[in-house]
């Protein structure tokens, strides 16, 4: 029965690793 | 440390302790005590593998790193994500489907004893040393900056554990985890308030993030491709990947926390769980310590942390007099001129960065100077940091809730572990070659008695590692010579399907043996590399030498056999 929708699942959080790296990257170059 | 703090500590700790074995006191059988019935949900799952993870070394050596370096060790965390996703895809479903109680219990079904054997062996010897050290690297801190007996902590920290974890087992290990990690966030998010609490009236959170990026602090990413470099998106996209691949995929320690989920989907949402939390944790453990080194910058901090670990009289030797003067003063004109800083008005920013280079300097200075006339003496400080920051200025109550923390995390971690070298010692030596009849009770005291006995071989580490220094750097260094060696044999069972028992156990001794090579090599200083290395090639060559094996030594007798 298990409907999860997986692919979005793993997609999304390596998007999520992407935006925390984007923001580092932000963070890292203001100084 | 006033009774109140004890108060705290103790009833924090107490209850834990109680509460875990109350909750599974009616447990009876095998299979609830080593995978707790299969009734976890995905949010025990994930608190439980982050618990296991996290041990009090992390949340005493975390923000004395960035304190020290700054913000990029979280670029280490970069490849735990994408091993969650594989994990998930590739190592859960094939556990599952064949209901293991232990990873290395599947290794003998896709190979054979052999390969199951000698993968179990490696993970029993580095993370039974390990459970050890798990004990012995907060006990060696806490004793010495409050003046503890140090095998008083070690046997306090380790028998609270045993326990719980031989009377409820797994499954009171996942329970009293979940309260850990509560108490674990909760007095830190406690202790970064207190710590913005600490600066100046004019000083706030955001002033103080400018500063410390004036200070060199918030290089969080490092685009460096130099791989002698430890600490840059690149190592940690690949050595960090391979790395948690290992310990989340491999080792007993954390499979069995994901191998009581209810069902597949809630161990993937476990998964998933700390894909997502993991590196926001640990920034936010990072930006503690930041903010430490922010408070330090208007509050003198001592010249080094582990005064109490030297046996040279600090205040009566000339020399270190000296230096202590000039470091005084480097840091009465940086805080002067850091007191009228705004983020509009940075004026004497180059002079702060002079003075502040100036002060690490004479740190340094200090510490060569007691290094030259005391043997024993360790310069590395840094994991004093935090707890010093936090017997000195957090408010009474919250020093012992403090405590708490480190000690929940030490817990916390030590029974995972424990937990995991019992199942392994059961299901894959016990009832494998010992005691093959199906007595369940039997089998439960067995496990039950397996569980303290580690736990005693724990604590009997933890006491002697003192001893020899040698033995932590040992047990540090021998989980990495060995991952590489178990990966590689479980990527050959997930990924090459004609790869047979045979040619999988002699190519699990030929990586072990070259990476142990390597490691000499490393030690006499001949070639150099970094321990995340290890993990890469050893897997590496255990895949090539199975897939060469069986496609030449020992392809006849595959043909044969069809």
């Amino acid at each position: 029965k298990d409907k999860t929708n997986w692919k979005a699942w793993y997609w999304g959080l390596m998007l999520f690793l992407g935006v925390q790296i984007f923001i580092y990257i932000l963070i890292t170059n203001s100084y | 440390m006033g009774w109140i703090d004890w108060v705290v500590l103790l009833f924090t700790l107490i209850s834990i302790v109680a509460y875990g074995s109350w909750r599974t006191r009616k447990n009876n059988n095998l299979e609830g005590f080593l995978k707790g019935n299969n009734s976890e949900n995905w949010s025990t799952i994930g608190l439980s593998i982050m618990a296991t993870q996290a041990s009090a070394i992390t949340f005493l050596s975390t923000p004395g790193q960035a304190y020290e370096s700054g913000m990029g060790f979280i670029q280490f965390y970069f490849g735990l994500p994408l091993a969650m996703i594989l994990i998930s895809v590739f190592f859960l479903p094939i556990y599952y489907r064949l209901k293991v109680y232990t990873a290395y219990e599947y290794l003998e079904q896709r190979f054979d004893v052999k390969v199951r054997s000698f993968t179990a062996l490696l993970f029993l010897i580095s993370r039974g040393l390990a459970a050890g050290i798990t004990i012995y690297a907060p006990a060696i801190i806490l004793s010495s900056l409050l003046d503890w007996n140090l095998h008083l902590t070690c046997v306090g920290i380790g028998g609270l554990v045993i326990f719980y974890t031989v009377s409820g087992g797994s499954r009171a290990v996942s329970l009293t985890q979940k309260w850990q990690m509560g108490i674990i966030m909760g007095g830190m998010f406690l202790a970064f308030y207190y710590v913005i609490q600490s600066f100046p009236e004019q000083i706030g959170f955001s002033e103080g993030i400018d500063i410390a990026g004036n200070l060199g602090k918030m290089e969080i990413i490092n685009l460096d491709i130099d791989p002698g470099n430890r600490y840059t998106l690149w190592s940690g996209l690949t050595g960090g990947l391979f790395l948690f691949l290992s310990y989340f995929g491999t080792d007993q320690s954390q499979v069995q926390r994901y191998l009581g989920g209810k069902t597949l989907k809630e161990s993937r949402m476990g998964l998933m769980f700390n894909g997502i939390m993991k590196i926001p944790m640990q920034f936010f453990i990072l930006l503690v310590g930041i903010m430490v080194y922010v408070s330090f910058q208007f509050n003198k901090p001592p010249i080094i942390f582990n005064q109490s670990t030297t046996n040279i009289e600090l205040q009566s030797d000339t020399e270190l007099i000296d230096i202590e003067k000039q470091y005084n003063a480097v840091f009465t004109e940086k805080e002067a001129l850091l007191s009228s800083w705004t983020e509009q008005n940075e004026s004497g920013v180059e002079r702060v960065q002079t003075l502040q280079f100036q002060q690490d300097s004479l740190r340094a200075n200090y510490k060569e100077v007691i290094e030259s006339k005391d043997d024993g003496y360790q310069s590395k400080d840094s994991d004093y940091i935090f707890l010093t920051f936090v017997l000195n200025f957090l408010p009474a109550g919250l020093i012992g809730l403090l405590l708490a923390v480190i000690f929940s995390a030490a817990m916390s971690s030590t029974a995972g572990e424990l937990n995991a070298l019992a199942s392994t010692t059961t299901i894959d030596f016990y009832k494998k070659f010992v005691s093959k009849s199906d007595d369940e009770k039997k089998d439960l005291r067995v496990s039950k008695l397996l569980t303290a006995a580690w736990g005693v071989l724990a604590i009997g580490i933890a006491l002697i590692a003192g001893l020899f220094e040698n033995l932590i750097q040992l047990v540090n260094i021998l989980g990495s010579l060995f991952y590489g060696t178990i990966l590689g044999v479980f990527l050959l069972a997930f990924f090459f399907k004609f790869v047979r028992g045979k040619a999988a156990f002699i190519g699990a001794i030929i990586g072990q043996v070259l990476v142990l090579t390597l490691h000499f090599l490393t030690v006499v200083k001949i070639v150099e590399l970094g321990f995340l290395w290890y993990n890469i090639i050893g897997s590496f060559i255990v895949i090539l030498s199975g897939v060469f094996l069986q496609s030449t030594v020992f392809k006849q007798k595959v043909n044969s056999n069809k």
